[in-house]
C-alpha cells in the first residue's frame, strides 16, 4: 500500500541511516542513531510501505525480505523518517525543555503525499507528550524550499534567526522554532471536521443492516453493535 | 620503568605498562600482550593485576576475556566495586546472563542509592526469564524514591513503571497487568500516552473484552491515523475483518470522515472491494493521487495486481485520465488553463509506464514514458522510470545514460545522485560511480568519496560496489583463463612478442585487482556489522541510567539477530562465493598472484604508464586512509595459500578446529557460523558450503534438512541435495559417513533415494527438477545452473531454456554471470 506511519524501532535504524545517506548530505553512524534511541525511545518515527493481503489474490504478497538496506520486513521498505531528540547540550542558555528534530527525510518518490508534514506532527506530539518539551526548534538549510514551506507554513514555525555557514559546505541555515500546546497538536484534530466521539458505534447501521451475515454475527455472541 | 628495573616482581607495574602500551602509539605497541600475559601468569591473585588485564581485554574488545580477568579480580578481594559495572556491561556483550545477573546485583548491593543500579538489577532478572523477581526489584525501588522525585527524574520513573508492566504481563497475568497500567496511568507518571493505550488495548483483547479494546484502538487513531496496523487491530476487535465487504465498506467510510487526509482507510477497502465497487473506490484514490501529482501513486497502488482482474480495472482508470488530459492539452492553447496541464498528463503517462512496467511490456512501458518526457523535460522522476525500463531491458549504458540525465536535471537533490551511481555500478562502470557519488560526500582529506562511505557505514555502495567488481572479476578470470591455455608451452617456443607478454601481465594484475576488491568490499560490510555489533557495548550502561529499558532490550533483540538481515546474507554469500572459488583453485590463483618468472623487459615509459594506471587505481580503490592493502591481495594470497582442506580428517566437531589454521580460514567458518539461522535458506547455503569445503557432510546434511524445513520446494534445496549426492557417490568418502547420510536423509528425502537406487542419472535429475525447480524464477534457474555444472544432463539443460524464456533480459544477464 500505501503508507503507514509509526513509531520507529531498533529495527529501522539501519534502514532510516541509509535513507539518510541516500537523500541528505549530513550523515551519521549508526551509533548516533542508537543513540537516539535509546534516550528518547518515543521522538522518531518512520513512514514505511505495506504489502497486505488481497481477498483473492492470485498471487502471494513477497515470501521473503528483499535484500535491499531500505526493507525492515516483508514488503516493507522505509520511505521516510524523523530523528527527533530533546535538547541535551549541557552549554544551553535556554534550560526549559525543549525538542529538536535532528534529521527529517522522506524519500523523493515519495512526495507530495503530506508524508513529512504526518512524520513531524507525530514527532511533535510525542516530544510535548512524553518529555513536556514546551517549543521545538530545526535547521532548515537556506535553500530546501519544500522543507520551508513545511514548516513555515504548514506547521506555522517562525523563523528565529539566520545562522551563517550552519551547515558543512558554508550554506546558511534557517533556525526556527515552533511553541507546543499538546491540545493542539493532536495528530488527527489537523484538518479532521467530524471529530470521534469514542462513543457510537462505528458502521453505518442502515448501511449493514441488509448484511445477513453481520446480521446473524450481531446475534452472536459478540453483540457489538448493539 | 623505574619500579619494574628496581622490582621486576612487581607486577602491578608489569601489567600497567602493558596496559599503557596498548593504549599508546609506541612501536613497542605490539609488545603489550607478552606484559599484560607475565603478569597474568605469575601475579594472577593481585587484584590490580586482574583488574589491568580486565581492562586490557576490553580495550581489544576481547569481552570474554576481560570478563574472565574482571571477575577473578573480584574473586581476589578487589576494593573496586566499580569493576563490576565494567564486567556486566563484557558479560552482556557475550551473553552470559546466568552471571550478568551476579554482577549485577553485587554492584547493586554496593551502590544502592542510584536507581539505575535498580533498573540494572531487574533488566538482568529479566534477561534470565524471572520477572517475577524484577518486579520485587522495580517495587522496592519505587517505593524508596516516592516523594522524592525531582522533575528531571519524572522520565525514567516512566519507562520503569512501563518496564514493571511488562514484566508483570510476561509472568503470564493479563488481568494484574491491566490493573497495573490502569494505575500507573491514573498516576500520571507516564508520559508514553501511546505505549498505555496499546498495551492496554493488547490486554483487553487478550482478556477477551474486544468491546472494550476497540475503543482504545479507536482512541489510538485519533492519535495517529496514519498507522495501518491500528485499522486491522480494530477491525479485528470489533470482528469485521471476518464480514462482508459492506460491512466493512460501511466501517472505513465513517473513518475516512474522521480522518480525511489518513491513507489507510482509503486504501484498505480496495484490499478487499470487488466488481463495480472496486472500480469506483479505486478510482477515486487513484485519480485523486494523480491530480496531486504524488509521484508514487502507481507503488501505491501495486500491491492491488496481485489480483489479475484488477489490472484492468486499474488500467483503465489511468487510462481515460491520460486520454483525457491529452485531449485538453492538444484543444486548448494557454498553459495555465484548468482544461490543459502537461504536468497531470505527464504523471498520468508516468503511471502508465510503470503499469506497463509491472505487466513486464517493456515497450509499450518505454513508449508512454518518452511521451511524457517529451512533453515536460524537466520532471527528473520521469527519467528514473525510464532509466529502470532500460536496466529491465538490459540495455544498460541508456540505462545509467539516463539516470544522469535526471541527476544533471537537480544537481542538489542526492537522492538521484544515489540512483545515477547505483546504475553506473550496475553497468559495472565503477569509476563513474565513485565519480558520482562523490559530488555528495565529505572528501577533505581524500580523492574521492570512497573513504567517507566506508566511514560512513554506507553499505548500499559497499555491496553494489562489490558485486559490481564480482562480475568483472568474473569477465577478466574468463579472459585469463583463454589466455594461460598453452601459455606455456608458446613461452617455451618463444613465439611471443613483447606485446603480449605485457597484454597478459597487465590482464593478470588487473584480474587479480579486481578478485581482491571485490573481496575487499564484501568484508568491508561485514566490518559494518561487526560495528554495530560493538556499538551496543556502551549501551550496557547507559541506558540504565536514562532508564530506556524497554528499548534496551529490544536492542539485545536486534544485535542477536543482526547477522541474518537479508542484506547481510547477499554480502555474506557473494563473500563465501568468492573465497571458495579461491580455495577450491588455489593452483590456479596462485600462478595469478606470482610475478612472471623472466623478466619483462619494460621500456621506461610502460614502466611510468603503470605506475600512473596503478595510483590512479589506488585513488579509485583505497578505502581508508593507512590501507596497507588495498587490493586485498595480502588475504587472496592467505586463501590461495590456506593448507589443504583434508590435511586432518575428523570427523567430530565441525569446522571449529579448523580454526587456528590461518586466518582465511577461519574467518570464513566465522562468517558461517554468524549466518547460521535455521529459518535462511542464504544462511543454511552458507553453512553448508562451507562444511562441504571441509568434508563435513554430516553438517551438510543438518544445514540442508534445516533448509528443506524452511522451504521444502526451494531451488537450493535441489542444489544442496546434488551435492551431497556427489560426495556420497565418491569413492573417497568413508563408508560410515556415506551410511550416515543415507540414514539421515530418509526423512526428508526418502522418494528421491528410491530414484536413486535405479542408477539412472537422468531419473535423478527429473525427480530434482520436478521437487525443486518447478517455479520460473531466477533462484530456479541459478540453482538449476550450477547443478548442471557439477552434474551435466539433459534434464537440466532443458528446464533451464524453459526458465530462461519467462525470464527478463536484466535477470538474464545475472544468470551469465554464474553459467561460464
Amino acid at each position: 500500500m500505501a503508507i503507514t506511519i509509526r513509531l520507529a524501532t531498533i529495527d529501522d535504524l539501519q534502514a532510516m541511516q541509509n535513507a539518510n545517506l541516500n537523500n541528505l548530505p549530513e550523515n551519521y553512524t549508526l551509533k548516533y542513531y542508537l543513540y537516539h534511541l535509546l534516550s528518547w525511545p518515543q521522538a522518531s518515527f518512520v513512514a514505511t510501505t505495506t504489502d497486505p493481503e488481497i481477498v483473492d489474490q492470485d498471487e502471494k504478497p513477497a515470501t521473503s525480505q528483499k535484500q535491499d538496506p531500505q526493507y525492515v520486513a516483508k514488503g516493507e521498505k522505509v520511505v521516510g523518517y524523523v530523528l527527533g531528540k530533546m535538547n541535551d547540550d549541557m552549554d544551553s542558555t535556554d534550560k526549559t525543555p525543549h525538542g529538536h528534530v535532528t534529521s527529517l527525510s522522506v524519500i523523493r518518490t515519495y512526495r507530495r503525499m503530506g508524508i513529512a508534514d504526518k512524520l513531524m506532527r507525530q514527532c511533535l506530539y510525542a516530544l510535548c507528550e512524553t518529555y513536556k518539551a514546551r517549543y521545538v526548534s530545526l535547521h532548515v538549510r537556506e535553500s530546501n524550499r519544500a522543507a520551508l514551506h513545511l514548516y513555515k507554513d504548514t506547521l506555522k514555525f517562525e523563523v528565529l534567526k539566520i545562522e551563517k555557514s550552519y551547515y558543512q559546505d558554508g550554506e546558511d541555515a534557517y533556525y526556527m522554532k515552533l511553541d507546543l500546546d499538546l491540545e493542539k497538536l493532536l495528530p488527527s484534530r489537523a484538518h479532521a471536521t467530524v471529530e470521534d466521539d469514542l462513543k457510537s458505534d462505528l458502521p453505518r447501521r442502515n448501511s449493514s443492516r441488509h448484511d445477513k451475515y453481520f446480521v446473524k454475527k450481531v446475534e452472536g455472541k459478540t453483540k457489538i453493535y448493539s | 620503568d623505574g619500579i619494574i628495573q628496581h622490582n621486576p616482581k612487581h607486577y602491578e607495574s608489569v601489567s600497567l605498562k602493558g596496559l599503557a602500551l596498548s593504549n599508546s602509539d609506541l612501536p613497542e605497541k605490539y609488545d603489550a600482550l607478552k606484559y599484560i600475559e607475565k603478569a597474568c601468569k605469575e601475579g594472577g591473585t593481585d587484584s590490580v593485576v586482574c583488574h589491568i588485564a580486565g581492562l586490557y581485554y576490553r580495550g581489544l574488545k576481547d569481552y570474554k576475556q576481560a570478563s574472565k580477568w574482571y571477575n577473578a579480580a573480584m574473586e581476589n578481594k578487589s576494593p573496586n566495586k566499580g569493576i563490576l559495572r565494567d564486567l556486566s556491561s563484557c558479560l552482556t556483550q557475550t551473553r552470559d546472563y546466568k552471571h550478568l545477573l551476579v554482577s549485577r546485583l553485587g554492584y547493586l548491593e554496593s551502590q544502592p542509592a542510584y536507581r539505575a543500579n535498580w533498573t540494572s538489577a531487574a533488566i538482568a532478572h529479566c534477561l534470565n526469564g524471572q520477572y517475577d523477581r524484577a518486579e520485587d526489584v522495580l517495587t522496592r525501588i519505587e517505593d524508596l524514591v516516592a516523594g522524592h522525585l525531582s522533575e528531571d527524574d519524572l522520565f525514567e520513573q516512566s519507562e520503569c513503571l512501563l518496564l514493571k508492566n511488562r514484566a508483570i504481563y510476561k509472568q503470564g497475568d493479563v488481568s494484574r497487568a491491566l490493573e497495573h497500567l490502569e494505575k500507573i496511568a491514573k498516576s500520571g507518571e507516564v508520559g508514553d500516552g501511546a505505549k498505555l493505550l496499546e498495551y492496554k488495548a493488547q490486554y483487553l483483547e487478550e482478556l477477551q473484552r474486544p468491546r472494550e479494546a476497540s475503543l482504545v484502538y479507536r482512541r489510538l487513531l485519533q492519535r495517529n491515523p496514519d498507522n495501518a496496523k491500528y485499522y486491522h487491530d480494530l477491525e479485528r476487535c470489533l470482528g469485521t475483518d471476518k464480514m462482508s465487504a459492506n460491512v466493512r465498506l460501511a466501517l472505513y467510510e465513517k473513518l475516512c470522515e474522521f480522518y480525511p487526509r489518513a491513507d489507510p482507510p482509503k486504501f484498505i477497502p480496495l484490499t478487499f472491494l470487488k466488481g463495480e465497487q472496486f472500480a469506483k473506490k479505486v478510482e477515486e484514490y487513484i485519480l485523486s493521487q494523480l491530480r496531486r501529482g504524488a509521484p508514487a501513486t502507481f507503488v501505491n497502488v501495486k500491491p492491488l495486481y496481485r489480483r489479475k482482474s484488477n489490472r484492468n480495472v486499474i488500467y483503465e482508470v489511468a487510462k481515460r485520465f491520460y486520454d483525457e488530459e491529452k485531449s485538453k492539452l492538444s484543444s486548448s492553447e494557454t498553459e495555465n488553463d484548468e482544461n490543459g496541464n502537461p504536468l497531470r498528463f505527464c504523471w498520468a503517462g508516468y503511471f502508465l509506464a510503470q503499469h506497463f512496467y509491472r505487466v513486464r511490456d517493456y515497450d509499450s512501458a518505454l513508449r508512454f514514458i518518452d511521451e511524457a518526457i517529451s512533453t515536460t523535460p524537466t520532471l527528473v522522476e520521469l527519467y528514473i522510470v525510464k532509466a529502470r525500463i532500460f536496466k529491465r531491458m538490459n540495455r544498460l549504458t541508456e540505462a545509467c545514460e539516463t539516470m544522469n540525465e535526471a541527476r544533471k536535471l537537480d544537481l542538489q537533490d542526492r537522492f538521484v545522485n544515489t540512483k545515477a551511481a547505483k546504475y553506473y555500478l550496475r553497468a559495472n562502470r565503477v569509476k563513474d560511480a565513485i565519480d558520482t557519488v562523490s559530488l555528495f560526500t565529505r572528501n577533505e582529506k581524500a580523492p574521492n568519496g570512497v573513504q567517507d562511505l566506508h566511514l560512513m557505514q554506507c553499505y548500499w555502495f559497499l555491496i553494489e560496489s562489490a558485486e559490481a567488481y564480482g562480475r568483472l572479476a568474473r569477465e577478466a578470470l574468463r579472459e585469463w583463463r583463454k589466455v594461460s591455455v598453452g601459455w606455456d608451452n608458446k613461452k617455451k617456443s618463444q613465439e611471443i612478442d613483447h606485446e603480449t607478454v605485457m597484454t597478459r601481465e597487465h590482464l593478470r594484475k588487473k584480474t587479480l585487482h579486481l578478485v581482491g576488491l571485490t573481496i575487499k568490499r564484501y568484508r568491508a560490510i561485514v566490518k559494518v556489522f561487526e560495528e554495530y555489533e560493538d556499538d551496543q557495548f556502551d549501551f550496557h550502561h547507559y541506558s540504565m541510567r536514562k532508564g530506556t529499558s524497554r528499548t534496551y532490550l529490544t536492542m539485545l533483540d536486534w544485535e542477536d539477530r543482526l547477522y541474518h538481515q537479508p542484506i547481510f546474507l547477499r554480502a555474506a554469500k557473494g563473500l563465501t562465493n568468492i573465497s571458495l572459488e579461491v580455495l577450491n583453485d588455489k593452483p590456479f590463483f596462485q600462478v595469478l598472484l606470482t610475478n612472471p618468472a623472466f623478466s619483462l623487459n619494460r621500456t621506461k615509459k610502460e614502466k611510468k604508464a603503470e605506475e600512473k594506471q596503478r595510483e590512479e587505481l589506488v585513488k579509485y580503490s583505497k578505502s581508508f586512509p593507512n590501507d596497507a592493502d588495498v587490493f586485498a591481495e595480502a588475504i587472496l594470497r592467505e586463501l590461495a595459500d590456506a593448507p589443504l582442506k583434508n590435511a586432518k580428517r575428523n570427523t567430530a566437531g565441525g569446522f571449529a578446529q579448523y580454526a587456528d589454521k590461518g586466518t582465511a580460514l577461519t574467518r570464513l567458518t566465522d562468517l558461517a557460523k554468524r549466518v547460521n539461522d535455521e529459518n535462511s535458506l542464504d544462511g543454511q547455503e552458507i553453512v553448508f558450503r562451507v562444511n562441504q569445503y571441509f568434508n563435513k557432510y554430516v553438517l551438510c546434511l543438518q544445514a540442508m534438512n534445516h533448509a528443506y524445513t524452511a522451504d521444502s520446494s526451494a531451488a537450493v534445496v535441489g542444489y544442496l541435495y546434488l551435492n551431497l549426492f556427489k560426495a556420497r557417490t565418491n569413492k573417497s568418502t568413508p563408508e560410515t559417513i556415506r551410511r550416515i547420510l543415507a540414514l539421515g536423509l530418509k526423512r526428508n528425502f526418502s522418494e528421491l533415494l528410491a530414484v536413486e537406487d535405479s542408477g539412472d542419472s537422468e531419473k535423478l535429475a527429473e525427480g530434482l527438477v520436478q521437487n525443486f525447480f518447478t517455479k520460473n524464477n531466477f533462484a530456479s534457474a541459478e540453482n538449476l545452473v550450477r547443478c548442471e555444472q557439477i552434474e551435466p544432463s539433459d534434464t537440466f539443460e532443458k528446464r533451464i531454456l524453459q526458465i530462461k524464456q519467462s525470464l527478463d533480459p536484466y535477470t538474464l544477464r545475472s544468470l551469465s554471470y554464474i553459467e561460464d
